[in-house]
């Protein structure tokens, strides 16, 4: 449905986009991932055609090819971070826009324009001006302004990210559920991880114009394949260390200090004995009962005392100083929180071997 | 915390209404008597006449009739037909050039640059503007002379000067930054993001002018016809010195009248000039439904 090859942007001196390729199946939901100036805003311009990219290989919509096509000729449609609704046009007339443009009638258009008010859920507000809406409501007359157009792909720009907390949370639920009901291609922006884990079917994680890391959720969060894809994704407890040994996907690592644990690579290829690699861990996967779990074929162990403890209300964070470094333990049982703790445990699934990005080569 | 501030907030706002309305009335006032008393009174003086230099105080439509006969009627007509095109013609310039220059990827800098240009003509006084294009565009001026030096003319030009082009051109040079200033204010603050999202639904660049860029600037649109339009009216220094008495407009007969003391018919050319203004612009305003509630567009100003 969608499909890049070699896309890259320039803006002067700085590269917004560096050789990024990737690729949507038809009904796929597609989050692109990244902080501020990551570059993917860019590369949803880039697709809409509001930007003509520097260099670019293929650029397909829909199975047209749409390099140098301006954005009014593109199979898709965009929802505005700032939703860009006409101001001088009531709701319907705002919906049917794409439509009007196209040729259709004005009364079919608005036949078409109520249904989309249907589908997101806000029947009856026709004749409403956009300055009477609330935000949440804004947001659900542009996507029904995007989708009645029927595109190919509809790209959305961090729709949610004007809303609060509790709306933003309905929202997402609702995208999801319109999009399988629409069976459309979403290409969706977020710099919000548990937005993008909660909703997409693969994540683009971006960095610096490049794509970091591609994969479905379950892999951006349990197997993030560098240092900067582990922090993102939120693993709170990285250490340095150095690989002892590689056994298909298990490695062992010397933490500092000397203590051995074992971890699992996502690239095991990438590395090799002597490397420096870093060691990543969540929180919530680190144990500090000293219950010996045995149905575990490598549990890590190290020994540690509590430095310091921090209640979260559904959670508490506990900070515990070990010989390899500081790590933070989270536990969901506040009622046992033991007064001292000798050490600490996790899995070795648990345990992320990343190189380290000095060893890496540019 | 929140609900205390807000008491606080609506406190000071309370206070505050009271005093906004005493400006609000002082404006009312002030505007009321120093603008539309004296035009009141002038729109009374109209139903006088004069006889013998003095004017008689008795109501009479005698004035009025007047302006029908004795050649005014066709001076009228001519002043609203230079003062329409040379704003049509404006309008066709002022747009496109108001458009380019807000939205045409012209640098910042660039902008103000131009911006501080069109605005050096507000410094001089109109008529040392003008006359500056009699010794241009006379038999004897420089366009002749070059014309002549370079041997495309026979002989010297004597049409450029003394008559309808002339007061024409010299007219839409005087009110180009008042017709550009008030489209590019309007234009200048339509958010980009409204004209991508058009073009992103598919709207074709016609479609995108149409129906979005000139209905969000038609308040900067009507400012800026009327900004034109009402002094084009009323035009004094272009029409006698670039018409070279051969292009008498209204304002020449105001002249004229004033000169013989004849106060009435000042005032009731000056009325008939006001009443014209105000029959275009409710035209306009009409005229300008077709493109989108003006109500509509202005509202969307506040927000």
């Amino acid at each position: 449905m969608l499909e890049i090859e070699g896309a890259t942007h320039r803006y002067g001196e700085l590269t917004a986009l560096d050789n990024v390729s990737l690729s949507a199946r038809q009904g796929e939901f597609l989050t692109i991932l990244g902080e501020s100036g990551s570059g993917k805003t860019t590369l949803l311009r880039v697709i809409s055609g509001l930007e003509q990219p520097t260099e670019v290989g293929k650029l397909m919509i829909g199975g047209e090819n749409v390099v140098g096509v301006p954005p009014s000729r593109r199979n898709c449609t965009t929802v505005f971070q700032s939703y860009a609704l006409f101001p001088h046009m009531s709701v319907a007339e705002n919906i049917a826009y794409g439509l009007v443009v196209r040729g259709i009638s004005r009364d079919d258009a608005r036949k078409q324009a109520s249904k989309a008010l249907e589908t997101v859920r806000l029947p009856g507000f026709e004749d409403r001006r956009v300055s009477q809406l609330s935000g949440g409501q804004k947001q659900r007359v542009a996507i029904a302004r995007a989708i009645v157009t029927r595109p190919a792909v509809l790209l959305l720009d961090e729709p949610l990210g004007a809303l609060d907390e509790r709306l933003r949370l309905n929202m997402q639920n609702e995208l999801t559920d319109l999009q399988r009901q629409l069976k459309t291609t979403f290409v969706y922006i977020t710099h919000s991880q548990e937005e993008a884990l909660a909703m997409s079917d693969r994540i683009v994680l971006m960095r610096s114009g490049r794509i970091e890391q591609l994969g479905t959720p379950s892999e951006l969060f349990d197997l993030p394949t560098s240092t900067f894809a582990a922090e993102f994704m939120g693993f709170e407890n990285l250490l340095p260390g150095v690989a002892r040994s590689v056994d298909g996907n298990l490695v062992s690592v010397a933490l500092s200090g000397g203590s051995p644990v074992v971890g699992i690579a996502a690239n095991p290829a990438g590395i090799s004995q002597g490397d420096l690699v870093t060691i990543a861990i969540r929180a919530e996967r680190l144990s500090h009962s000293d219950v010996s779990r045995k149905q575990c074929r490598h549990l890590n162990t190290l020994a540690g005392t509590k430095i310091d403890q921090r209640y979260r209300g559904k959670y508490s964070d506990l900070d515990i100083e070990t010989a390899a470094g500081k790590l933070k333990v989270r536990t969901w049982d506040n009622a046992s929180l033991p007064e001292e703790i000798s050490s600490v445990s996790w899995r070795a699934e648990d345990c992320i071997v990343l190189p380290t990005a000095a060893n890496r080569k540019t | 915390m929140a609900a205390v501030s807000r008491s606080a907030l609506s406190k000071s706002l309370s206070r505050l209404r009271p005093a906004s309305n005493t400006l609000v009335n002082l404006y009312f006032v002030l505007w009321f008597c120093l603008v539309i008393i004296p035009l009141l009174v002038l729109f009374s003086f109209s139903f006088f006449e004069t006889k013998s230099f003095v004017t008689t105080y008795t109501p009479t439509l005698n004035t009025w009739l007047s302006l029908l006969d004795s050649g005014r009627l066709t001076v009228s007509l001519r002043t609203l037909r230079i003062a329409l095109t040379v704003t049509l013609i404006e309008f066709l310039i002022a747009f496109p050039f108001a458009l380019w220059l807000a939205k045409g990827g012209v640098a910042k800098s660039t902008q103000a640059i131009i911006l501080a240009l069109l605005t050096i003509p507000f410094f001089l006084d109109l008529s040392s503007r003008i006359i500056i294009w009699r010794s241009i565009l006379s038999e004897n001026g420089l366009i002749s002379h070059l014309l002549v030096e370079s041997g495309l003319t026979s002989g010297p030009v004597d049409w450029l000067l003394y008559n309808e082009w002339a007061v024409h051109f010299g007219m839409l040079v005087t009110y180009f930054p008042t017709m550009v200033l008030p489209i590019y204010m309007a234009i200048s603050i339509i958010d980009d993001a409204l004209i991508q999202a058009s073009a992103d639904l598919g709207a074709s660049r016609k479609d995108t002018l149409l129906r979005i860029i000139v209905p969000l600037s038609l308040p900067g649109i009507l400012a800026g016809v009327i900004l034109t339009l009402g002094p084009a009216l009323a035009a004094w220094i272009e029409p006698s010195m670039l018409g070279g008495g051969f292009v008498n407009l209204l304002s020449n007969s105001v002249e004229s009248a004033y000169s013989a003391l004849r106060y009435p018919v000042v005032a009731a050319l000056s009325s008939f000039v006001m009443l014209m203004l105000a029959i275009l612009v409710v035209a306009l305003a009409i005229l300008a439904r077709r493109f989108g509630s003006l109500g509509a567009v202005f509202s969307t100003l506040r927000s």
